[in-house]
């Protein structure tokens, strides 16, 4: 079994209630999770800390989920490797297709229920069933 | 030849018709104006197919043989062909 | 509903008035693309508010005006005021559906047949808005409701839905998109429409491929994605609701391994560009993925292929390592599996330390008051004298009632609000007022997250919205006078919030005309506000204070806005209830301000109120151990005092007209209304004339003169404006 509680995910959403439900889910399965309002504050917490897992809103103010992505992946290792979940409620193919050419590991279209993230967090984190 | 005209009143569709019946099934129904198409022994049809049955919005004799046209496409063409129906622009 | 109603409600009011700040500033200027993009970006995250609550109604509303305002946003058209309405009219909508669901706790019932009236107000708003453009395709969105609609409610276990535009190529390729659907797990239903209306009979091509094709099934997003991994491009896949709890487990395996086949169209899709990045990445993903799965054996492979392909910057390795890793998981598929512990979805409250070591004290002292009961419950049994057993226990039932009242307001206080939460009522409503009155008034609000007392800030509302009639009504001139004396001829309002110490400060200031005190004082006079030599007597300060006084309305004219026979007084009443001041700055032309301050927290306390010589006094309900009435002949003189006789035991009396030195008229007939109270812990009874209601009131202590007077613990003022006297009860038996 792998220890959850030392996988860290970093949640980057404008919307404050997003977070707050993204929180709820991966902190009841044991997850640290940090918040991040924009891209930009995204890059600022991926540069001072590690993290296993970032959870990436596509629309967002300031700094998009797609150009955090970009920007991200065109860093020097190791945080360029982190790996990424992108979360949109665009569920059409322009936003998955431009998500992917950034980098994203992964794409889920909201809204996602909570038990959903969290597995998906537990994926992406290699915790054993 | 899967798409046979029975007489002015009906075309038939009849075994698997492929994309190449979907002109024939056109040509037939521009023929014959008032034609329905009777499709009970229809096993499958090409989307080609089943795209002139959806434009055309003709009345269709069934149920098809086929158990994907029966359970799905059916259902779907008679909704779109009463759609059709009640709006007089089209 | 799920636990997040709370915070739901609370955002999507904020996101509201920002849209309708957004909104309304670009009716005044439609070129103006920041607002523009703010009032979209609302409208989002809005929306995604709606389907975290699972409010779908409200959430394909708004994602219909979204999609209004992103066709706006693409067309670089200033923005047609028609849309603008019907976009304002959706957050209007939005509003009473929030208010419903505040009051009620429910969902509205009738939102689904508003939301499709709403929708389709927007959607032709746009048509006209756009002019004849042709018939534009099915928008974007609206395939869902499409589909619901075709599926007309058969298929409540529909997990998924797809929506998928073959290539319009696909015939000619010799693909068959039927059979794409044909071969989706779990199929429910197939619905056909045409991407492009103007096709006929006369003048379709056979072999090109207009079709569009919505299908409902049962099977979860994920497997649907596998299956149409082929057409991934041309797909659109949505959740409809949550798998059903037994699908759960399969799902996620499914999940799992749809992951790590994405992590090989990612490598495909790879140009140079941050390659490392991706191979990182995609290596670290399909290794944890692999770790889900349990296929261990796979992982050194792939982890070793992820260094070799860092090594050659080149992604085949890794793609040839998960692939196999692919293939040799699915040969292993047939084991059992073993379904994970369930979730238990925690509430999530961000609370302050101090305010759980609050709780944590109470409960505390909750356990003592317990154990007392519990040894004057042994002494009883031991045979002990009851009156001291039952002293004990009234004594303890006193303080166990105040402290699950305290216990009451400490779990009330754990809600704090910010002031967003009253402040963003009220751009709407200026704007409305001043149109009322012909003006133009703009409101600007400043520090709204400034947080004060949920009770507080829910009480703002009616005294704030008051004051600020009050501004745009007298303060603010008519715009051609402003003109005339060169001030621009938009009015500004400026709400503004901050903490001040142990206060919340609100200041209401306007750049209207200011306060004419000479004007003032001929209305107080003529209105017997005060006499004429008191009003010669006072200061610029004191005359303008009296705008504060009951009965007093400057307004030349009646307006229905402000001239509802509540004035100013009313704002003072209501501040001071809730334990705070009013005070009024104002400057001859250059404008007002009002400034509200307030305790941070309330301290509520619970009184009793009761009568003597027709005045009503409050004693704190937490030394009230019950009240009586007793015969004259029960009460008996002692020494220089009186006691009067319950359930055989002595109670010392104070006659409350008395002790308060308050003239009495003797009426030593009727029976003694008596009010039976602990201080100091002993019991004593007092003597009143009526006994009144219970109420709760915010306490103030007393100031100046009467702060040094015996036996008061504080004052308050009751609904009608009068001021109540808090007696100290403890004070009084000393």
């Amino acid at each position: 079994m792998s220890d959850y509680s030392k996988k860290r995910v970093l949640v980057i959403d404008d919307a404050a209630l997003v977070r707050t439900y993204y929180r709820s889910a991966l902190e009841a399965r044991g997850f640290v999770v940090e918040e991040a309002l924009n891209g930009l504050e995204g890059l600022e917490k991926v540069l001072l800390q590690a993290f296993d897992l970032a959870i990436v809103d596509v629309n967002m103010p300031q700094m998009d989920g797609i150009t955090f992505l970009h920007t991200l992946r065109s860093k020097e290792l190791p945080i360029s490797g982190i790996p990424v979940l992108v979360t949109s409620t665009e569920s059409g193919m322009q936003d998955m297709a431009a998500a992917r050419r950034a980098g994203a590991n992964y794409y889920l279209v909201k809204p996602i229920k909570q038990e959903t993230l969290a597995e998906y967090a537990a994926i992406f984190c290699g915790a054993a069933r | 030849m899967t798409v046979v005209l029975h007489d002015a009143q009906t075309i038939r569709l009849i075994g698997a018709c492929p994309a190449e019946d979907g002109e024939t099934l056109l040509q037939q129904l521009l023929a014959n104006p008032i034609a329905q198409v009777d499709w009970q022994g229809c096993e499958s049809a090409h989307g080609a197919v089943v795209q002139v049955l959806l434009v055309s919005g003709r009345p269709l004799q069934g149920p098809p043989a086929g158990e994907f046209l029966h359970r799905f496409i059916g259902p779907a063409l008679e909704r779109r062909s009463t759609q059709f129906n009640l709006s007089p622009s089209r | 509903m799920n636990e997040f109603v709370e915070q739901f409600l609370l955002e999507s009011r904020e996101l509201v008035a920002q849209a309708t700040d957004d909104l309304m500033a670009l009716e005044e200027n439609p070129g103006d693309r920041e607002r523009l993009d703010g009032a979209f970006r609302a409208f989002h995250t809005l929306k995604g508010a709606a389907g975290i609550v699972e409010f779908a109604a409200m959430s394909r509303t708004l994602h219909a005006a979204e999609d209004i305002l992103a066709k706006l946003r693409a067309s670089h058209e200033p923005v047609a005021s028609m849309v603008l309405d019907e976009c304002l009219t959706c957050l209007d909508l939005t509003s009473r559906w929030l208010d419903h669901m505040q009051a009620s706790g429910e969902m509205p019932p009738a939102a689904d047949i508003e939301a499709d009236d709403m929708i389709t107000r927007l959607v032709s708003s746009m048509d006209i808005g756009e002019g004849e453009k042709g018939v534009a395709l099915p928008a974007n969105n609206d395939w869902l409701d499409r589909l619901r609609g075709a599926a007309g409610g058969h298929f409540p276990e529909a997990v998924s839905a797809v929506r998928y535009l073959p290539d319009p190529d696909a015939f000619f390729q010799g693909d068959d998109p039927l059979l794409v659907i044909a071969s989706l797990p779990q199929l429910l239903t197939v619905e056909l429409a045409l991407s492009n209306r103007t096709v006929s009979l006369e003048n379709m091509n056979t072999f090109r491929c207009d079709l569009e094709i919505l299908a409902l099934t049962k099977a979860p997003a994920a497997e649907i994605r596998s299956a149409l991994l082929t057409v991934a491009e041309k797909a659109e896949i949505r959740e409809l609701t949550a798998a059903s709890v037994s699908t759960v487990a399969e799902d996620y395996l499914t999940q799992a391994t749809s992951v790590l086949k994405a992590q090989v169209v990612l490598l495909r899709d790879s140009g140079f560009e941050g390659l490392l990045g991706r191979l990182s990445s995609a290596g670290r993903t399909a290794v944890n993925a692999l770790h889900y799965l349990g296929s261990n054996e796979a992982i050194t492979k792939v982890e070793l292929a992820t260094s070799a392909a860092q090594a050659q910057r080149n992604v085949e390795p890794l793609i040839v390592a998960i692939e196999r890793a692919l293939e040799s998981k699915t040969k292993a598929d047939s084991q059992p599996i073993i379904s994970p512990a369930p979730i238990v979805a925690p509430r999530a409250l961000r609370i302050d330390m101090n305010r759980i070591d609050a709780l944590v004290k109470l409960a505390g002292e909750l356990i003592i008051v317990k154990n007392a009961i519990g040894h004057a419950a042994k002494r009883m049994q031991g045979n002990e004298d009851l009156a001291t057993v039952k002293s004990i226990l009234r004594d303890q039932h006193a303080l166990f009632d105040r402290l699950a009242s305290e216990l009451q307001g400490a779990v009330l206080r754990i809600r704090v609000l910010p002031l967003r939460t009253v402040f963003r009522r009220f751009p709407r409503l200026v704007r409305e007022i001043a149109g009322s009155v012909n003006k133009t008034v703009r409101l600007i609000t400043e520090g709204e997250d400034t947080e004060a007392d949920a009770t507080i800030v829910d009480a703002l509302f009616e005294p704030l919205l008051h004051v600020l009639r009050n501004a745009v009504d007298h303060g603010i001139e008519a715009s051609e006078r402003r003109i005339s004396i060169g001030k621009p001829s938009m009015g500004t309002l400026i709400l503004r919030g901050r903490r001040v110490a142990e206060n919340v400060r609100i200041e209401i200031e306007d750049d209207g005309g200011g306060i004419d005190v000479d004007r003032v004082r001929a209305v107080a006079s003529a209105r017997g506000v005060a006499s004429e030599e008191a009003l010669a007597a006072m200061a610029d300060g004191e005359i303008i204070d009296l705008i504060f006084a009951a009965g007093f309305s400057t307004a030349e004219t009646v307006t229905d806005l402000s001239g509802r026979g509540v004035g100013m007084d009313s704002v003072r009443t209501a501040v001071e209830r809730l334990g705070g001041s009013v005070t009024l700055q104002s400057e001859p032309g250059k404008g007002t301000v009002v400034s509200l301050i307030l305790p941070f927290s309330l301290m509520m306390t619970r009184v009793m109120t009761v009568e003597v010589v027709g005045q009503v006094f409050g004693l704190p309900l937490d030394s009230v151990v019950e009240t009586t009435i007793v015969n004259r002949d029960m009460i008996v003189a002692i020494g220089s005092g009186r006691a009067f006789i319950l359930r055989d035991r002595t109670i010392p009396l104070l006659d409350l007209a008395e002790t308060l030195g308050l003239a009495r008229v003797p009426q030593r007939e009727l029976p003694a209304k008596i009010v039976v109270v602990t201080a100091a812990g002993q019991i004593g009874g007092i003597e009143v004339d009526r006994l009144g209601e219970r109420l709760d009131v915010m306490l103030k202590p007393m100031e100046g003169l009467l702060g040094s007077m015996r036996g008061v613990a504080g004052t308050t003022l009751l609904g009608d404006g009068r001021v109540l006297v808090v007696l100290d009860v403890q004070e009084m038996f000393r």
